[in-house]
Order: structure tokens, then C-alpha cells, then sequence
């Protein structure tokens, strides 16, 4: 009974879904206000994206007659289901909800679910324009895709020494006696490429090229409104903290102070920190890539960062 | 990679914004805007110049008969305004001025509408004495214009009717009530052939374009139709040759 | 009790959409400017959406031509509930200098319950905000009415 009630608390509180929401829907109103301190503009107040969610949920629900209602309503709440579940995996320092010997490979399967939400919902809507989105949607996620990867073999290699650590627990805790993975020289080009995929795999510019996009009438989520809408709003925020978490548990996951609540604000705090250096900043002084740099960008400048570290660790440096 | 804007951005987040508080305290446009027409009815004179030269059509003029004269209202409407002032430049009298407030924000559009009444009187009749005449002399006396001649011991009473200006006060002084104005009749302008010299000042100042003046001919003529007896014609001319009052 | 929450939030949150019927540009640069630094709408939570169905207020600038009337009313049907239309500027009001034409047909009200009317030619980027705060409030009103 205990240990039900335990992996509740777990799943629904910390770090499951009630904290997700909360720090990610900070997270999105941080980087708005920096956004637009950056902009020499006032911006608006922290707890924006909580009115945008709230405001959504209560505005009517309209389905286009074309398009199949199944697909269409159950897309958003399967993305979401799988950014909590991937939170759970993720430790949070010296504390994790669930582990296993292989949640890397976990990790990286569920980090596409939400894009694949996001194609599926788009394709179901019927319009021409969520066609256009929901293409480019999936030449981002490939584009993006293999750097992951090879940040994410590279880590797991340096953690495993001869063989490859695959479990996120014993990352952690390779960085907690080894000094942090961002310490390392020969994973900081790794380092790098991670941060420039998190803006990607979040969706935000310079990067955006899918989703709210005033070239396509906002790409896939042109046909929704209301409630599924809230939803895939609410993912973005929340993708934003799970990457940031995912990031801070490769490179900085050395830190330890003991007591659970303590390492979880360090964690914020962290979060808060890579979000402005690396989706508000670049999102302030760059424009929107097209599809065809965006992949070049990613296959050759971002990969090749990836390689290097790959490479370096590879042959035991 | 060239990334020109991030210093910028990076000294931005540590100055201020620029950005004016705008609902919390009060932003005044900066002079000679043209925003909220402000009418002035006690200085218009009718001549209807404005309402030919709104390009929108967005002025338009209501006449409504009240007892002892007229009613004349204008209306400006701001829904179909185009703020270009054309009615504030070609008002001589300066009845319309375009302020600076630029709050023109309603739910209901008959809200935007700026209106003034003026009350034009109807000019009386002329001037008329009654059998009750004692021929005592105080309204020749009192007239401004000495317009009255009585002679007591012939028992006559004249009034010279050009220079009558009508101003009531020998009605008031008359001890017997024996003078009032007539029935007034139709109003128009009056043209004086011995004053006037053909130079079609007039002519050329009417808004409405009813005079027409022929200078070798000699000839003045006027559309009765057309005139809404602004008055403009009688202030431009040199020789004081026109004046309004009641039509023969 | 979440409607308390939600009705406040919708008047916090009013995503603006903008439709152009035949005009002149004006009222939409100033709509526009009204979203730089020095007006900054967005501190009211404005934010221009990409299409209809995510917007809460429609604003309509240009007299309503004859060619985009009947896109115009398409527009305004996929426009989820609670709405506002904002009217933005002298044409959809009555035309302006276009009245009488044979392929102009203001004013919007004969189409749709017209909301707010920002009167100007063009309105300042100040009296923009303040016809959409009053939307704004509008919209919030509306919310509390839904549920009731």
C-alpha cells in the first residue's frame, strides 16, 4: 500500500506531473520576459503562460469536419503523457523515480513521441497547410536527431569506460565520484551540440520552422482550438524543462547536497539559467532558418561538434 | 557566424525598457495633431464650406424650426472622419478646431458623434406704428441710428427703413406700445445698386456660388435658392452695398 | 472554481488576429507598431496568433470590399466562442471617402455584432491599446456570461 501510495506521489507530484508543470510553465515565462528585456521592452508577467493555458481551456472546441476526431483529440494528451513519463527517468541529482540499466535508450525513444504527437495531430486536421508543417516538422526531427545520439553514446561511453552505461542513475553517479561531465575536456564539443539541439527539439526560433510559424498559419496546430490546444502548449513549456533537465543530468550531474528539495531547487535553478543561454539569447538576435539550412546546419556543423566528442572519448581521452 | 544584434540584446536586459507606460499615466500627442474635431456653434455662420469640402461626407447639417427662429444643428461624425482638417482650414470664422485628443475609442459608434446647436433668429418684419401714436418724440430720441423722424405738431412718423437696424429699442421705449415689427417674411440679401461698383468680391467669396457679376454688362444677380444667408457676402463687400434682412 | 480562474485568465490572455479587407495599410501599421518596444501591447498578454482558431479577438481594418466579404464572414465563423471584433480605423465603420462605391460594403455591423470601434484615421498606437484593453475587458465579461 505504501509503496503504491509512494510511486503516486511520484508520478503525480515530484518529479512527475505536478512539478513538470509548474517549473516548465516558469520556465516559458522566463524566457518570454528575458525575451523581451532583451527587446529593450517591458514583456509580459512571469505567469503569462498560465493565462494562455487557462484562457485555452476555456475557449469553445472546434473539429473541422475533415478531419478524423480520434486522431485529432487524443495526439496532444499522448505527448504529454510521454514528457511526464520521460521526467520520471530523468534523475533529479542523487534521486531518480525510476531507474534501470538501460533508461538512455528509454530517454531517447520517448523524447520523439511528442514530435510524433505533433505530426500525427497535424496530419489528422485536414488542411493543407498542417501537411506543409507537419513535413518540415519530421525534416527537423531527423535533423536534429543524429547529434542526440551521438552526444548521448558519447556520455555513455566516457561513464563506462570499456563497456557503454546506458542507465542515467549511474551517470550520475560516475560524475559524482569523476568531477562533472562538463568538467571533461573531451565532452565539452558534446556539451556545445547538445545546447544547440535543446532549441530545436523544443521548437523555438531560430529553429521553428514546423510549428507556430505565421509563414504556414502556424503549421500543424492550424486547426485547433480550445482544450487539445492548451495541451500542445503546455508541451512545448514542458519540453523545455524536460530538456534542460536531461542536459544538466549529462554534464552537471555531480552535484549533491543530500537533502532531496535542496538539489531540486539547484536543479531549477540550473534549468533557468540554460534557457536563457540557450533558447533566449539565440532566439533574440537571430531569424527563422529555413528547412534546408536547418538540416544543413544540424548534419554538418552540429553533428560534426557530436563526432569530435565521440571520437575523443572513443579512444580513451 | 556573424551575430551582430547580441551585444545589444546583453546590454539591454541591464538598462531600462522603452517603453511608455501607457494606460497608468496619461500620453499627450504632440501639437498640431489632428485628432477629435472640437465645433464651436456660437462662432459658425451657416455658410455650409465645410460640408462641401469633406471628401468622406462625414458633416451634415439639421435644420429644425422652433418658435422665434431656427434651430441649426451640425454633426461630425467621427466614424467616417478622415482627420485631414480640410473643414478647419476652410473655416473662416475658426468654428471647428482639430485638438489633440486622440481618445476616440466606444462601444457604441453614436458615441463618436460631436454635435452643436445654434439658434438662429428669425429677423422681424418691419418696423410699424399703430393708431395709439402720440407723437411724443422718445423713439426718435432713443433711436441709435436716427432712423425716426416725428413731427409733433404735423403728427407724421417716419422710419427710414435702411437705416432700421432693428434693434428693439424704440419698441421699448415707446409709452403707448404703439410700436412693433412687423410680419417677418422671407430673409435674402439685399443689394444696394447705387453702393455697388460690379468688382465681384462677392461673387467670388460666396461658398455656395450664387452671385454672379457681370462687370461690363453691370448687372448683379443672385440664386435665392442657393443662398443659406451666411453672410460672408455682406462682410467682404468694400461698399457696403449688401445687407440681410426681409425680401420685398 | 475554476471558472473564476479561467474567466480571469481569458481577459488576460487575448490573442489578437487581424484581418485586412481592401485597406489602405495605415491601421495596420499602427496595429503592428503597437506591438514594438516603445507601446509594447504584449505587457497585456497580446500576441498576434497565425490563424483564426486560435485568436480571441478579431480585429477588421478596410472598408469591407465586395471580393473578401464572403472571406471575411468565413473568417469570422472560425473564430472560436468567446469572440470580440474590434473594428480598427474610419472604413469598417462607414466607409470612409470610399462610401457609395459599387464594391464597397461597410459598415461591418450589418454583417457582425461590431464589439468595440477604434475610431481615427489612422488611430495612434495608444488609442490601438486602448480600444483592445476594452476588448480585453469585453471578452472577460463575456467568459463569466458563458458559464453562468
Amino acid at each position: 500500500m505504501m509503496t503504491f501510495l509512494t510511486l503516486l506521489f511520484k508520478i503525480l507530484v515530484f518529479p512527475g506531473f505536478l512539478f513538470v508543470t509548474v517549473i516548465g510553465l516558469l520556465l516559458a515565462g522566463i524566457d518570454r520576459k528575458v525575451l523581451a528585456r532583451m527587446q529593450k521592452r517591458v514583456g509580459p508577467p512571469i505567469v503569462q503562460p498560465v493565462y494562455d493555458f487557462f484562457k485555452l481551456m476555456g475557449k469553445e472546441t472546434i473539429i473541422p469536419s475533415a478531419a478524423n476526431k480520434a486522431a485529432f483529440l487524443t495526439a496532444p494528451v499522448v505527448g504529454l503523457v510521454s514528457l511526464v513519463v520521460l521526467m520520471l527517468f530523468i534523475p533529479v541529482f542523487s534521486y531518480s523515480a525510476f531507474s534501470g540499466s538501460a533508461d538512455m535508450i528509454v530517454v531517447l525513444y520517448l523524447l520523439t513521441i511528442p514530435g510524433v504527437a505533433l505530426i500525427v495531430g497535424g496530419s489528422a486536421s485536414g488542411s493543407p497547410y498542417a501537411g506543409i508543417g507537419i513535413s518540415r516538422e519530421m525534416v527537423a526531427m531527423m535533423a536534429y536527431e543524429l547529434p542526440l545520439v551521438m552526444v548521448l553514446l558519447s556520455v555513455a561511453k566516457k561513464a563506462g569506460g570499456d563497456s557503454l552505461c546506458f542507465s542515467l542513475q549511474d551517470i550520475v553517479a560516475w560524475q559524482a565520484a569523476n568531477g562533472c561531465g562538463a568538467f571533461h575536456w573531451s565532452l565539452i564539443p558534446a556539451a556545445l551540440a547538445m545546447l544547440l539541439v535543446i532549441p530545436a527539439e523544443v521548437g523555438t526560433q531560430p529553429f521553428d520552422v514546423a510549428e507556430a510559424e505565421t509563414e504556414i498559419c502556424e503549421g500543424p496546430l492550424i486547426e485547433y482550438s480550445g482544450a487539445p490546444l492548451a495541451v500542445f502548449k503546455l508541451n512545448t513549456a514542458l519540453k523545455m524543462f524536460v530538456m534542460t533537465a536531461l542536459f544538466t543530468a549529462l554534464f552537471f550531474g555531480g552535484i549533491d547536497t543530500g537533502i532531496v528539495a535542496l538539489n531540486a531547487l539547484i536543479l531549477v535553478a540550473i534549468c533557468v539559467v540554460l534557457t536563457i543561454l540557450c533558447m533566449t539569447t539565440v532566439h533574440a538576435v537571430t531569424a527563422r532558418l529555413k528547412v534546408e539550412h536547418l538540416f544543413k546546419f544540424y548534419w554538418t556543423t552540429v553533428a560534426g561538434l557530436a563526432a569530435a566528442s565521440l571520437v575523443l572519448v572513443w579512444i580513451g581521452l | 557566424m556573424m551575430f551582430p544584434f547580441l551585444k545589444i540584446a546583453v546590454s539591454n536586459l541591464f538598462s531600462k525598457p522603452s517603453t511608455e507606460n501607457f494606460p497608468a499615466e496619461n500620453v499627450e500627442a504632440k501639437p498640431n495633431y489632428r485628432g477629435r474635431i472640437s465645433y464651436d456653434a456660437e462662432k459658425c455662420i451657416n455658410c455650409g464650406s465645410c460640408i462641401k469640402v469633406c471628401s468622406p461626407s462625414a458633416i451634415t447639417r439639421i435644420y429644425e424650426d422652433v418658435e422665434g427662429g431656427q434651430n441649426i444643428t451640425y454633426e461630425f461624425d467621427l466614424t467616417s472622419c478622415t482627420f485631414c482638417a480640410t473643414c478647419q482650414d476652410f473655416c473662416d470664422q475658426g468654428a471647428i478646431q482639430l485638438t489633440t485628443d486622440y481618445h476616440m475609442v466606444a462601444e457604441d459608434p453614436k458615441d463618436l458623434v460631436v454635435r452643436g446647436t445654434r439658434f438662429k433668429k428669425k429677423i422681424p418684419g418691419k418696423l410699424q406704428v399703430s393708431d395709439a401714436c402720440i407723437h411724443c418724440g422718445i423713439c426718435a430720441k432713443n433711436c441709435p441710428q436716427e432712423a425716426i423722424t416725428v413731427d409733433r405738431k404735423a403728427k407724421t412718423w417716419e422710419v427710414d427703413h435702411s437705416k432700421c437696424v432693428q434693434c428693439g429699442k424704440c419698441i421699448e421705449k415707446c409709452p403707448k406700445n404703439a410700436l412693433e415689427f412687423g410680419e417677418s417674411g422671407p430673409e435674402g440679401v439685399l443689394w444696394d445698386e447705387e453702393k455697388c461698383i460690379y468688382c465681384s468680391i462677392c461673387a467670388k467669396k460666396c461658398p455656395n456660388e450664387c452671385i454672379s457679376v457681370d462687370r461690363k454688362e453691370k448687372s448683379w444677380e443672385i440664386n435665392r435658392d442657393n443662398c443659406v444667408q451666411c453672410g460672408i457676402c455682406v462682410e467682404k463687400c468694400p461698399k457696403d452695398a449688401l445687407q440681410i434682412g426681409t425680401l420685398e | 472554481m475554476f471558472n473564476k480562474l479561467i474567466a480571469k485568465s481569458t481577459g488576460k490572455s487575448p490573442w489578437i488576429f487581424h484581418v485586412n479587407t481592401g485597406s489602405c495599410n495605415g491601421c495596420d501599421i499602427e496595429l503592428v507598431a503597437a506591438l514594438t518596444p516603445r507601446y509594447d501591447a504584449e505587457r497585456f498578454g497580446f500576441k498576434l496568433a497565425g490563424t483564426p482558431r486560435h485568436a480571441d479577438i478579431v480585429v477588421v481594418s478596410g472598408p469591407i470590399t465586395s471580393q473578401s466579404k464572403d472571406r471575411l464572414i468565413r473568417t469570422l465563423e472560425q473564430v472560436p466562442e468567446p469572440k470580440c471584433v474590434v473594428t480598427l480605423g474610419s472604413c469598417p465603420q462607414s466607409g470612409n471617402v470610399f462610401k457609395g462605391s459599387y464594391s464597397v460594403e461597410a459598415p461591418l455591423e450589418k454583417f457582425v455584432h461590431v464589439d468595440v470601434a477604434i475610431a481615427g484615421c489612422t488611430p495612434k498606437p495608444e488609442a490601438v491599446i486602448e480600444g483592445l484593453y476594452k476588448a480585453a475587458e469585453i471578452l472577460q465579461r463575456k467568459r463569466e456570461a458563458m458559464k453562468k
